[in-house]
């Protein structure tokens, strides 16, 4: 790999490093105001941070799409839907996200319902 | 099946059970084979038994010890194998030991006899012992006469195989092997339910009372008529220097003594089974027990008597009896016969004693058992109706006793008889607080006779332990107490259980039921294992059904996905679980419990289980299922349910349709 100087290496290393802060800086951003998932009441707003630790898959058969996921940071887990939907990118099993949105009631567990997503870099670490 | 017939016809009978196709185990398989068809429990059979039979089916315990206990009392006297002894001085000693002995005999059998009135239903030591004394006394007794009950099976068997390899000399040194054998013969026989019937008993017992009576008139004839008896050679070398006077020398008789008390075990055997004797079971029990005293007696003295005037010198390979038959018949044709007649009926009658304890000791250690100071498995009837575990148990012991100590019966008889006193005394002073509490007829002689019993047993079984206890009667003085004490723990330990369990059971079954129910199906892939179980949940009606997929492989996560989402079960959403760690177990525990620990929820799991029909497929699969249920079954309200998979058979097509004939027929996405 002649192609590459030494100088372009360092150049693409600086970047990435760049790239990587920059993701952690938004990530932490998004973490501001966040409550435990311990925390959250029925009928509240909240703003919770967790790992998606469960994925719920309803067949086609009822024609209602839909994605469920459990959203779980170490203080508890909370059910999470998204209506209208059957996947979305960057949601699956493992990945962290922050949800923003008010708290209901799915089949007698607290849920929240079509709530404000964003997806968490990998490399930023959950508050709770 | 008969819900799917085409016609429509009213109800049918049940189906005659040899048409279900319901294969029976293995195991249920061999048992059948090595033990014979099970037995109906209304086939417990209570046979009467006459006199005559009851003597050879009772008794054998205790005749059979008269062929090894003079000659231990011989062996102790001239000190083979031990420190001391008094060399040929010895034979001055042997007849007043044994008359001594004898003397207990007596006062044994007569406060036997009160025993046998008192308690015709069934009146081993252990009862008598509860009943007068309380549990703990009837645990040190139960457990002494457990101990004797081992010790009865290696003594005997091994002086069985004495009495075989004094007559051919080629067996002495497989005596451990045969020994070993012929436990487990009488092992196997016990366990197929070989009756205490007659016969099989009265034959062995006889022709040893014959030969034993024939060699001593034969010996008395002899010796008084005929010109005397001559001395059987013996090695003069080894009784030199042989001298114990003083203190020693008074140990050295008590020792010898307490040597003769193997003579005396067996003697309970009569007042253990006073129920099998024809009516008036009493009053026919006491004739036999007497009989059998009498028999005893003589056979003791004139064997020792006969040894006495003879100079019978044990030695490794030749029994005492065997050298005074030998001595007695001569080396014509006729006494070669008889000589062999004597030692094929001692070898049968002490294998048929040892068969005695076989009988005995599953009964005892029933009894604490039922009193729940024993694991609960040794009150079960087995296949044939006999009590398999404690059958299994003492043929262990027995055979390891034996190997141990190399079926020595020298070796064996210190630790024997100690354990056989010791309930003779609690249960003749449980006879002595009995006729002081009732106060029948007659109880002042009554208390007299077991009162003059315990004193007596009492003192033979101190002096047992103190002269034995060098000698390996130590094992015994330790091994009880700490029996006894493991006993009493185990008690607690079944009573407390029982109270918690029984602790309001009724209110308990009719407490409210849980407000909610969630069912789980643990998927792995969507197969015909799963497709069995998720047919099965959707039979029930929870508030929550779900399937899970624990997620080691994210991959294999995403196909099982794809399949589902095309499965028409609208009301069986799939959940997926990541688990990072592979800790499937923990993952599925942590699941149950996030809906368990409401104190509201029932969680039902029902795992997919294929069965296998053999070991070499059990072997091929780590058993996932197994595991898991015994993770969850920690956690309260958390139910499992296995649903079979029957491998085999489908292979075979038969269960293929019934699997079909559910939701998955039609679909494309379970093939794969």
């Amino acid at each position: 790999m002649a192609l590459f100087s030494r100088g372009t290496k360092l150049a693409e290393a600086q970047r990435v490093a760049d790239v990587a802060s920059e993701f952690e800086r938004l990530g932490n951003r998004a973490l501001h105001d966040v409550t435990p998932i311990s925390e959250t009441a029925w009928r509240t707003h909240v703003r919770v941070a967790g790992r998606v630790k469960g994925v719920r898959v309803q067949p086609w058969a009822e024609k209602i799409a839909s994605l469920e996921v459990t959203l779980a940071d170490s203080t508890g887990g909370i059910t999470v839907v998204f209506l209208g939907r059957r996947t979305i990118g960057g949601i699956h099993l493992g990945s962290h996200l922050v949800v923003e949105g008010m708290v209901a009631e799915v089949r007698h567990q607290l849920a929240m319902i079509n709530p404000a997503y964003q997806l968490l870099p990998s490399q930023v670490a959950l508050p709770n | 099946m008969t819900a799917t017939s085409e016609k429509p016809s009213g109800p049918t009978p049940l189906p005659p059970v040899s048409k279900l196709d319901i294969p029976e185990s293995r195991r249920f398989r061999l048992k059948n084979k090595m033990l014979g068809q099970p037995l109906n429990t209304d086939q417990l059979e209570h046979e009467r038994l006459t006199n005559t039979t009851a003597l050879a089916v009772f008794s054998s315990d205790a005749l059979s010890s008269t062929a090894y206990a003079s000659e231990e009392i011989i062996r102790t006297l001239l000190g083979i194998g031990a420190v001391g002894g008094i060399g040929l001085l010895a034979f001055n000693y042997v007849m007043p030991i044994t008359i001594a002995m004898v003397a207990v005999l007596v006062i044994l059998i007569f406060s036997y006899r009160q025993t046998i009135k008192a308690y015709p239903s069934a009146g081993g030591a252990y009862i008598v012992t509860k009943d007068n004394l309380g549990l703990l006394p009837a645990q040190v007794a139960g457990v002494a006469l457990l101990t004797d009950y081992i010790l009865t099976v290696s003594v005997s068997v091994s002086a069985g195989v004495a009495a075989l390899y004094s007559v051919f000399h080629g067996v002495y040194p497989y005596r451990v092997p045969i020994a070993v054998l012929f436990i487990a013969i009488i092992a196997w026989g016990n366990l197929r339910g070989v009756k205490e019937s007659g016969k099989l008993f009265a034959i062995p017992t006889y022709a040893f009372l014959v030969s034993m009576i024939l060699m001593i008139i034969v010996g008395i004839v002899k010796a008084t008529v005929g010109g005397g008896l001559h001395d059987v050679p013996y090695d003069p070398v080894q009784l030199e220097a042989l001298q114990t006077t003083g203190v020693a020398g008074i140990f050295l008789l008590l020792h010898a003594f307490a040597s003769g008390g193997a003579a005396m075990t067996g003697v309970e055997a009569i007042s253990n089974g006073v129920p099998a004797f024809k009516a008036p079971e009493w009053q026919n029990a006491r004739k036999t027990l007497m009989v059998m005293g009498g028999f005893l007696g003589f056979m003791f003295l004139g064997i020792s008597w006969l040894a006495t005037s003879m100079h019978v010198v044990p030695s490794e390979e030749k029994t005492v009896l065997s050298q005074i038959a030998r001595g007695v018949y001569g080396d014509a044709m006729l006494g070669k016969g008889l000589f062999i007649f004597t030692q094929a009926a001692t070898m049968l009658i002490l294998v048929l004693a040892a068969n005695t304890a076989f009988a005995d000791f599953p009964r005892l250690a029933s009894f604490h058992a039922d009193d729940a100071f024993m694991p609960k498995q040794l009150t079960k009837r087995g296949h044939r109706l006999v009590f398999s575990n404690g059958i299994l148990a003492l043929a262990v012991v027995a055979a390891l006793m034996v190997v141990l100590l190399g079926a020595d019966v020298s070796k064996l008889i210190p630790l024997y008889a100690i354990g056989v006193f010791t309930s003779f005394t609690l249960s003749q002073a449980g006879m002595g607080r009995r006729h002081i509490r009732l106060k029948e007829q007659g109880w002042k002689l009554g208390l007299f006779v077991n009162g003059l019993g315990a004193v007596a047993t009492g003192v033979v079984t101190l002096v047992i332990g103190a002269t034995k206890f060098m000698h390996g009667a130590w094992v015994i003085v330790l091994l009880v107490p700490i029996m006894v004490y493991l006993l009493v723990r185990l008690n607690h330990q079944y009573e407390s259980e029982k109270e918690e369990l029984n602790d309001d059971a009724q209110q308990a079954a009719t407490a409210p039921i849980m407000r909610r129910h969630v069912v789980m199906v643990l998927i792995d892939r969507l197969d015909r294992t799963s497709a069995r179980a998720i047919q099965y949940a959707r039979t029930l009606t929870p508030d929550d059904l779900r399937a899970v997929h624990i997620a080691i492989d994210e991959h294999h996560a995403d196909e099982l996905v794809e399949q589902w989402v095309d499965l028409p079960l609208s009301t069986l959403p799939l959940e997926i679980r990541e688990c990072p760690d592979r800790r499937i177990n923990r993952t599925v525990l942590e699941l149950c419990s996030e809906f368990a620990n409401d104190g509201k929820t029932e969680v039902s799991v029902l795992i997919p289980r294929r069965v296998y029909r053999s070991a070499w497929h059990k072997l091929l699969h780590d058993r996932t299922a197994d595991s898991i249920s015994r993770t969850l079954s920690d956690v309260p309200h958390v139910n499992v349910t296995f649903v079979p998979y029957h491998l085999t058979r489908s292979a075979k097509g038969q269960h293929v349709a019934n699997v079909e004939h559910g939701a998955v027929s039609g679909t494309s996405g379970i093939h794969n």
